[in-house]
């Protein structure tokens, strides 16, 4: 049966082969093609809807400078974690990934100011070193590095006027990279971890900590 | 086999739901509902509301999107004969779909020169295999066999459309699908030399199966995109929700190993099919090789993948191969099955309990 198969194909018309190659290229070529926009356009979905979702919230939700946000779970601050984060727990939110965002709508911001991020960076002997930036609105403010002597220090950034001044902020973290606590030793904790958040402080305090890529 | 296999493993699942209660938030105790455990629920709404991008209240970042579309899609179009009843017509569909399956690894076993009694043996192990129950459940598993040993089976008799059709087919079940393409690469090469594997021209037809295997995958991809603006919806559900995360194999082995004996015996499991998948090359199978070395990799890539004993079972050409090897040795033979039905009826009642194995 097999052999007889074989056979009819190699007796088929010149031109029906060489159409079903045509045919073949095309949807070769059709994949990468597909292939190459999907990557190009993809939006993690789950991030785009938590993003709204903390997008509206924080519209609704104001917040003038100085302010004190909490992200601990039913916490002020909890509703404007976006994408990139896992539920709020009691005292704050870990990341989920490496990219977290956190929305943010000031009441008449007429000048810059500080924001400090209190969170504790998952680091462990086995996993000793993580680098965390941080953008406003895409504006690059700040890149820590962060092992087990200094992982529960606050990462504090001045955010320019010009920033500021659109009202909507956009906080976004960096984390490189995360972690999971199962495959660093005995834990059943699955989740790729980076810096648990536990607060956020906006601070008029013009003495800004300056920002550096190591410390 | 099928039969005895089945009406066994359900009886355990009623013994063990008898001896430790019902399970909390499952009230149905029917027979059919036994098959209804974990992922069941997620498939039965996909079949009867369709796919929502709504994340699930009690598991945070878990959408439907998760769970490829042709299992639940074929279930919604097979209801209406079951009075509307998807979780009847998903059981009668992944049982036939099981049946079926069989009798074509029977058939694949006999293409590869095993014996009779080898071919048999290998439907065997299927039946009794840790988490076989999977087979006759609501879950995806017994179409992905059915499909996999469809597409090898006519790619391998020359049937170069039909094993297209049942590749693209099988990317539309499950991602992994999409590694059927490896195993006909594997095979033209194997079959038509170099020389010829790069003259497409001659035979374009042998080059169909490989380049239909991605269509499913593409277009549930596709599908993805216009409702979500996330052509990887999955992989994103998947993270969010199940908290599934690439890594190195040998990080996954090593991780399943330092934990609980639940872990070590999955650990166990996984470097017992890789051994054994070693027998597919000294049986000459070279191509199965390829196909079943890429999708044991791919599971340990997985990291929790690992620890779930029925992505392993689909890994045919692996039993076929084992039991070829079983097939002269009876004594041997019987001590495989007993044990592998041992740890099967440990498993069905965990299944039945829907409560994760723990030592």
């Amino acid at each position: 049966m097999g052999t007889a198969a074989t056979d009819l194909v190699l007796t088929a018309p010149a031109w029906r082969r060489w159409l079903l190659l045509i045919a073949m290229f095309a949807l070769g070529a059709a994949y990468i093609a597909v292939y190459a926009l999907f990557v190009a356009r993809s939006r993690n979905f789950i991030d785009v809807q938590r993003n709204e979702r903390a997008e509206t919230f924080a519209q609704a939700h104001a917040v003038v400078v100085p302010s004190h946000l909490a992200f601990g779970e039913g916490q002020s601050g909890a509703g404007m974690l976006g994408g990139g984060w896992y539920n709020p727990e009691a005292g704050g939110a870990w990341t989920v990934s490496a990219d977290a965002w956190i929305h943010l709508a000031l009441t008449a911001p007429d000048s810059g100011f500080e924001l400090q991020l209190n969170a504790m960076a998952f680091v462990v002997e086995r996993h000793a070193r993580i680098r965390i930036g941080i953008d406003v609105n895409d504006t690059p403010l700040g890149a820590w590095e962060r092992h087990p002597a200094n992982a529960g220090e606050p990462m504090r950034v001045h955010v320019p006027e010009t920033v500021a001044k659109a009202g909507k902020l956009i906080v976004h973290l960096h984390i490189d990279k995360p972690a999971a606590p199962k495959q660093l030793g005995p834990s059943d904790d699955f989740r790729q971890l980076g810096v648990f958040l536990t607060s956020l402080d906006l601070l008029g305090s013009p003495s800004a900590e300056p920002a550096s890529s190591s410390r | 086999m099928f039969f005895v296999s089945r009406a066994a493993l359900l009886l355990i699942a009623h013994i063990a739901l008898l001896q430790f209660g019902p399970v909390p938030g499952l009230s149905d105790s029917a027979v059919a509902s036994y098959l209804c455990r974990w992922d069941c629920d997620w498939y039965l709404n996909i079949a009867a509301n369709g796919y929502s991008p709504v994340e699930v209240g009690g598991k945070p970042g878990a959408t439907t999107f998760s769970f490829y579309p042709l299992f639940p899609l074929l279930v919604r179009l097979i209801a209406p004969a079951f009075g509307g009843n998807h979780l009847f017509a998903a059981l009668a569909l992944t049982n036939t779909c099981f049946v079926a399956g069989l009798v074509y690894v029977y058939r694949y076993a006999r293409l590869l020169d095993a014996g009779h009694a080898a071919a048999l043996l290998a439907v065997g192990l299927l039946c009794v295999m840790p988490q076989s129950l999977s087979f006759s459940a609501v879950y995806s598993e017994s179409p992905f066999l059915l499909l996999l040993v469809v597409a090898m089976y006519y790619l391998r008799t020359r049937r170069y459309l039909v094993a297209g059709i049942a590749a693209a087919l099988l990317s539309a079940t499950r991602p992994n699908g999409i590694f059927f393409a490896l195993f006909a690469l594997a095979w033209i090469i194997r079959n038509a030399g170099l020389q010829e594997f790069f003259a497409p021209w001659r035979v374009p037809e042998r080059y169909l199966p490989i380049l239909m295997a991605p269509l499913g995958a593409f277009a549930f991809m596709a599908f993805c995109y216009m409702t979500t603006g996330d052509a990887f919806a999955h992989l994103s559900t998947e993270f969010y929700g199940w908290g599934w995360s690439f890594g190195s194999p040998w990080e996954s082995l090593r991780t399943l190993l330092n934990h609980d004996a639940a872990q070590r015996l999955a650990a166990a499991e996984a470097i017992g099919v890789m051994l054994c998948s070693l027998l597919l090359i000294r049986q000459r199978c070279y191509e199965e090789f390829v196909m079943c070395a890429a999708l044991i990799l791919l599971i340990l890539c997985g990291q929790a993948a690992a620890a779930q004993f029925r992505y392993w079972l689909v890994l045919f050409p692996v039993w076929i191969a084992v039991a070829r090897v079983l097939a002269s040795r009876p004594s041997v033979s019987a001590t495989t099955f007993a044990s592998l039905a041992s740890i099967n009826g440990l498993m069905t009642c965990a299944w039945a309990l829907q409560r994760p194995i723990s030592f």
